[in-house]
């Protein structure tokens, strides 16, 4: 009972109905002024992280009501079965290149994650959480625990990850000559998830289509895999 | 298939008007619902597959067998999709937590997760542009 009453008490709920309003007006903002630097996947956390800073608020106290968002995480997953079901036909025309972009692209994110990060000779925790990174949120929180790594690293690194890859991406596709559009719609949802998927959006809705499937398989494939991978790494 | 287009990812999410919103949340609902039902489930009998995966997997097969009805979800996974980037900002909030981290390794991390995304776009955007000859190719065979 005292939970439930915490729950929705206004001064426990602040930092929680700041995040939505911040995330709703951001958003309009950047719909109106398309900056890549206004978006709100960028500038919310970053403008929330400088009013904790400055005012000394310990996360904790933020994020004793603002975990109900991270828990919408997963109904979020859950959401995904709907595109998968309306693109059942194109995920059965193309599985075979789909099936090759997924597990060649994800092979590649782990190996590569794991072999640079022990280059660099970064602590274990890291590694494992650096090793999601590329598949898209969600999966990837649910997937770094099981690795070894932790959810909030995860996420911090798969949004640097997709600010990255969003630009990444444009200067690839400008230097190599790919001829179709499955290519480039599956580099972008490899590479930069849902940021990626955006950006491949605005190229086509042909590529948007196939990055955000390219995207929903290799989340899916990381969280079967994630176990494996822990006795594995 | 111009009408799936519109589900998933897209950038642009339509306009909201009354009535749509209330759909939107009583979806947003449901979908909440199963995969309360999928965590129920996979802590209780099947501890080895994920909540999110079996809450995916159960919303898909009950789609393919009529039991639920696209409808039922299809506006609520859209607005859970299209706003998916505000349920992670108190992770990415959490990066307050990992000032030290940040002062001893962050120059190395972002030297890797640059590296890697190369190394994933390159190599994805190569074989699937392979694959995708081959299976044109193979296609051409067969209807020769």
């Amino acid at each position: 009972m005292i939970d439930l009453i915490n729950a929705v008490s206004p001064v426990a709920s602040a930092w929680l109905v700041a995040t939505v309003l911040l995330y709703f007006a951001i958003k309009r903002l950047h719909r109106r002024y398309p900056r890549q630097w206004l978006a709100p996947f960028i500038l919310v956390p970053v403008i929330l992280i400088a009013i904790l800073l400055i005012a000394h608020v310990p996360y904790g106290n933020y994020a004793s009501r603002s975990h109900w968002l991270s828990w919408m995480l997963g109904p979020a997953t859950v959401a995904f079965a709907v595109p998968i079901y309306d693109y059942r036909h194109t995920i059965r025309q193309h599985w075979i290149p789909l099936v090759v972009g997924v597990v060649v692209g994800m092979s590649v994110a782990v190996g590569s994650s794991v072999a640079l990060a022990r280059l660099f000779d970064l602590p274990t925790t890291l590694e494992r959480s650096l090793a999601v990174r590329s598949i898209s949120t969600p999966f990837a929180m649910m997937a770094a625990p099981e690795i070894g790594g932790t959810a909030d690293l995860a996420a911090i690194f798969v949004v640097i990850t997709g600010m990255v890859g969003m630009i990444l991406g444009e200067w690839i596709l400008a230097l190599l000559p790919l001829s179709t559009h499955v290519a480039r719609g599956a580099l972008f949802g490899a590479g930069a998830h849902a940021a990626g998927t955006a950006t491949a959006y605005r190229r086509s809705t042909d590529e948007g289509v196939i990055s955000s499937l390219t995207m929903i398989v290799a989340g899916v494939l990381m969280a079967i895999c994630a176990p494996l991978l822990a006795h594995w790494l | 298939m111009s009408a799936a287009l519109s589900v998933s990812v897209s950038p642009t999410p339509p306009t909201a008007s009354p009535g749509k919103s209330f759909a939107v949340v009583a979806q947003v609902a449901l979908i909440a619902l199963l995969w309360l039902g999928a965590d129920t489930l996979s802590r209780r009998f099947l501890p080895f597959v994920p909540s999110s995966l079996l809450g995916l997997g159960l919303a898909l097969v009950g789609m393919a067998c009529g039991i639920l009805r696209r409808d039922w979800l299809a506006a609520g996974a859209d607005w859970l999709i299209g706003e998916m980037l505000l349920f992670f900002v108190p992770a990415v909030v959490a990066i307050v937590q990992y000032a030290e981290i940040i002062r001893s390794h962050g120059l190395a991390i972002l030297v890797v997760i640059l590296l890697s995304t190369v190394c994933v776009m390159v190599s994805t955007a190569v074989a699937v542009d392979i694959a995708w000859r081959f299976q044109a190719r193979s296609a051409q065979r067969k209807a020769s």
